[in-house]
């Protein structure tokens, strides 16, 4: 069986395609806050560079997940599962706290941690564990505990609230549960009661006012929203990246974006930067970079020698391609607004490691695929 | 048939032979269901790229537009009004640097205490300011041109939600000196009234503007664009007013207001060689500071050019003027003059006291104001001739004045006249001037029989300092110069010994003029007003070369009523600082000082 080191099996797309989005993140968020810095008093990088140590981090984190045989993870899912629900159960008491509304991190000196990223790395290791324990396709009762524990999961989110993240876990649960090879009547039972379930948090106030007046901007943007905003968030989106142009008006040269016009834009409207500094081009380019990151998942994926591997690579596909494709449909106005970071670009540290943390889980299925 | 039923039973013979095959069907159906992600991927992705380019390549333009528009910001830089000088250029109003404060209610988080606070500085009530912060909206002004010191004060406080910016307030620093002729402006700065609104179109001047860059929080960005187009300022106007003049002219005919319990009155003082008014006072009065909604019309109005009167024995002049001018009398031309005159079968026209038949030359009449002998003068000089000398006097007509508001008067043609009406017209009844008509007729005669227009505006200064005199229409003659002078001498006989204005005489100069004592016409019921008169006087000085023409009229005095008691001390005082003011030296000897 053995070839030598499982490492000689690694892509190297997967991982080049992942740094060169996380420095296009660097150089945007650099874009977005070097003057708004300056204009404090403060070093002009530190923003930036406090990303680039969580990217150092987030890189640490992946080679070590990388270094384990993925494998051996499955018999730890539950223990993976036990400490994700601890910890969003945690950051919902005194011990957590909060921004925009949402009781959703821990403050541990000067780093802030957000349980709900790498929850969702953790998601996607249980759903494959459960859903990816046999060969054959899982049946009800693996069904039923699968959604037990995402159910679970979802319902700390929600507490927090955080109905964006929440999204997250729906599609990481279809993208795992469609690859699992569950019949798909049962996916469909699923979408119904996704849909009542939506309508049904709409009607019992579940969702918080601003969330939902989010989306009702977003269905109808003429819509008079008492000056909260979100109209305006998204008019000042679409401004920046189509006052961009084709070539863009070049590195740290947009109007928009050092005068910020544009909210939250060094984390959830990070896009603008790029879509208003190099334009056209240079969003494709980031897209380019995106779809082939996830094009390498999809086939390590395919190529997965278990199960396990293959629902894994889905999840981690799942995840990153809802984040990316609602993110991004954010900013140019054809998805709501929610808070959903862009994966590997926006800022955030737990964001960063828990995505190069999936990147590693991702590679690792790869490396020992013949193993 | 059981047996063979049971034997021939499907399903549970298939299912084990299915069961193996289930895994390995389900593992090529979840390999296939990548591909449905692959393909959920790019339809995502295409759906992206497509709107990068509908934004990108083909809105860019509109929206690198909408950019550049709310990034520049546009200030409004407003003009400072031109200021009024009197023709000493004293200020008569002037334009002062001031603040407006104004809110955005919904920035403002107490309401209540941001109220108690302004109310302090700015000193408006409290619940005023509670009010306006209470209403909708993003911008409500709390208090507009306040003075610069409380403006900064405020701005100190730094209240969120209240902002003050730049504004201009106008000050009259002389008060109500004036101030039916300056008139004011509204909250905005525009001429609502007078000279203020007569000129507006000089005085406001042209806002400026400054285009900024900014940022959403309104700061200007340093490096962007910007472009000033410098406001300029309103053009200074001089007018023919004297401010000391009009001071002492107001002041004399409030007194006699108060002294003889009139309900009003008004004087002009105009330069008969050029038509320049160098005063208009009009008692009410009020403050043009301290303008409201509140303050009376009554006080507001202009009454010397707005309002009307029946002048009566004023006329006279008229009568005389005409009649000399066609050769029907001479000032020494004798007649007997009854106290009566039964002019038409319905009317017997009489003079004031009752008389003997008197020989009187036609100097006298004019003198003592006899009713009598006017309309025998007016008699054969025939109604079309005293119709035609009203009109070449300016009746019928607004006088031309650059003032708004002036009424034209009231003069009915001669072919619609009753046969009373040649009587009604000669003593100065029936028809309806204004107070400045009535100056311009005196006026007409002091200047050698050219009557011309009244003005108030002496010119305009340009940005350079230099003063620009204002155009002058042509004067227009009236009378010869030989009637004018003959006529002159005769209104001198009026404030000698036995005429009807000896109060209107002066120790340094030789004074023309006439009384007149008017009843006012009741215009509910017609007819006259029992015990409503206008006394007026109206004249000039010095004789021999005038320099100033005074009209005094006092609308209902109620104690004492002719023209010559109530309005010649009046004319006076007035006429006296007048001449004194222009430096005219003293023609008539001086008495021995014992």
């Amino acid at each position: 069986m053995r070839e030598g080191s499982p490492w000689r099996h690694l892509d190297p797309t997967v991982v080049l395609a992942a740094l060169a989005l996380a420095t296009l993140g660097l150089l945007a968020i650099y874009s977005s806050t070097f003057a708004g810095l300056r204009a404090q008093g403060l070093p002009e990088a530190s923003v930036m560079r406090r990303q680039l140590l969580s990217l150092g981090l987030g890189l640490v984190v992946m080679v070590a997940a990388m270094v384990v045989d993925y494998r051996r993870l499955q018999a730890w899912a539950g223990v993976v599962l036990g400490a994700v629900v601890v910890a969003l159960g945690l950051v919902l008491t005194p011990l957590g706290s909060a921004t925009n509304g949402a009781q959703s991190w821990f403050e541990l000196g000067p780093w802030q941690v957000q349980p709900s990223e790498y929850a969702k790395v953790g998601a996607i290791v249980t759903l494959a564990a459960v859903l990816g324990a046999r060969r054959e396709a899982p049946g009800p009762r693996r069904l039923a505990a699968g959604l037990a524990a995402i159910a679970l999961v979802c319902a700390e989110i929600l507490l927090q609230p955080d109905f964006g993240t929440f999204l997250v876990f729906v599609a990481i649960l279809f993208g795992v549960l469609l690859v699992s090879g569950v019949q798909l009547r049962w996916l469909l039972v699923l979408a119904l009661v996704g849909v009542l379930g939506t309508v049904g948090m709409f009607k019992l106030n579940v969702l918080r006012e601003y969330q939902k007046e989010r989306l009702t901007a977003f269905i109808d943007p003429g819509a008079d929203d008492g000056g909260r905003g979100f109209t305006y968030n998204s008019r000042q989106a679409l401004i920046a990246i189509g006052s961009g142009g084709v070539g863009g008006k070049g590195y740290l040269r947009g109007t928009q974006t050092n005068l910020q016009y544009v909210p939250e834009q060094k984390t959830d409207f990070i896009f603008t930067v790029i879509g208003e500094e190099l334009g056209f081009a240079g969003a494709m380019a980031l897209l380019a970079l995106l779809g082939l990151l996830l094009w390498r998942g999809l086939r390590i994926a395919a190529v997965a020698r278990d199960p396990f591997g293959a629902l894994l690579a889905a999840g981690v596909v799942a995840m990153l391609a809802f984040q990316a494709f609602v993110n991004i449909g954010m900013t140019v106005g054809i998805m709501p607004i929610t808070g959903i970071p862009l994966p590997f670009v926006s800022y955030g540290g737990s964001s960063l490691v828990a995505t190069f943390l999936a990147v590693g889980l991702l590679e690792n299925v790869h490396m020992r695929r013949h193993l | 048939m059981p047996q063979a039923r049971g034997r021939k039973r499907p399903p549970p013979r298939r299912r084990p032979q299915r069961r193996p095959l289930r895994p390995r069907r389900r593992r090529v159906n979840g390999r296939r269901r990548l591909l449905a992600l692959l393909i959920l991927s790019v339809l995502a992705f295409m759906a992206i790229s497509g709107r990068l380019i509908v934004l990108q390549v083909f809105d860019a333009g509109s929206l690198d537009q909408a950019a550049a528009r709310q990034r520049t910001t546009v200030i409004d830089l407003p003009a400072t009004r031109g200021r009024i000088f009197d023709r000493n250029l004293n200020d008569l109003a002037i334009s002062i640097p001031a603040r407006s404060v104004w809110a955005d209610p919904r920035l403002v988080k107490d309401k209540p205490g941001t109220a108690a606070r302004l109310a302090k500085v700015l000193g408006v009530k409290k619940a005023t300011l509670a009010g306006r912060l209470a209403s909708k909206g993003r911008f409500v002004y709390l208090v507009r041109r306040v003075p610069k010191a409380r403006g900064d004060i405020v701005q100190r406080l730094n209240l969120p939600g209240v902002f003050v910016e730049g504004a201009v307030a106008r000050r009259y620093p002389s008060g109500s000196v004036a101030a039916q002729v300056l008139g004011f402006v509204d909250i905005d700065g525009n001429g609502q009234a007078g000279i203020e609104q007569q000129y507006d179109g000089l005085l406001r001047g042209n806002a400026g503007k400054i285009l900024l860059e900014r940022d959403p929080q309104g700061r200007a960005i340093p490096q962007g664009r910007r472009s000033l187009e410098p406001a300029e300022p309103g053009t200074d106007l001089v007018l023919t007013i004297d401010q000391h003049l009009q001071y002492v002219t107001e002041q004399a005919l409030f007194r006699a207001v108060r002294q003889h319990k009139a309900k009003a009155g008004s004087v002009v003082v105009m330069s008969p060689p050029t038509g320049e008014v160098l005063a208009m006072a009009n008692v009410p009065t009020f403050d043009p500071n301290r303008i409201t909604a509140r303050t009376k019309a009554e006080a507001r109005k202009n009454r010397a050019i707005a309002d009307v009167f029946e002048p009566g024995s004023t006329n006279k002049t008229i009568t005389a003027a005409a009649a000399l001018q066609h050769g029907i009398v001479t000032p020494r031309t004798e007649t007997i003059v009854p106290d009566n005159i039964p002019l038409c079968p319905e009317k017997t026209f009489r003079d004031s006291h009752s008389h003997a038949p008197e020989l009187m030359t036609f100097a006298d009449i004019v003198a003592k104001s006899s009713n009598v002998g006017t309309i025998m003068a007016a008699r054969d000089l025939g109604r079309e001739r005293l119709y035609k000398a009203e009109l070449d006097f300016g009746y019928g007509r607004k006088s031309g004045v650059d003032l708004p508001g002036e009424s034209p008067g009231i003069v009915r043609d001669a072919k619609s006249w009753y046969c009373t009406d040649l009587g009604t017209n000669a003593i100065g009844q029936g028809v309806a001037v204004t107070v400045l008509q009535m100056a311009s007729v005196y006026a007409t005669v002091a200047n050698h029989g050219v009557l011309r227009a009244p003005t108030l505006l002496r010119g305009t200064v340009d940005a350079r300092g230099h003063i620009a005199k204002a155009a002058r229409k042509p004067g227009r003659r009236v009378l010869s110069a030989r009637t004018a002078k003959s006529l002159s001498k005769i209104l001198e006989g009026v404030v000698k010994e036995g005429g009807t204005g000896t109060q209107a005489a002066m120790e340094e100069w030789r004074v023309a003029g006439k009384t007149g004592t008017a009843r006012k016409p009741d215009n509910v019921r017609g007819g006259y007003r029992p015990g409503a008169y206008v006394g007026s006087f109206i004249g000039y000085a010095p004789a021999e070369k005038p320099a100033v023409v005074v009209a005094v009229v006092i609308d209902e005095p109620t104690r004492g009523y002719y023209g010559g008691s109530v309005a010649a001390p009046v004319f006076r005082e007035v006429t006296g600082t007048a001449l004194r003011r222009l430096g005219v030296v003293p023609t008539l000897p001086a008495k021995a000082v014992r």
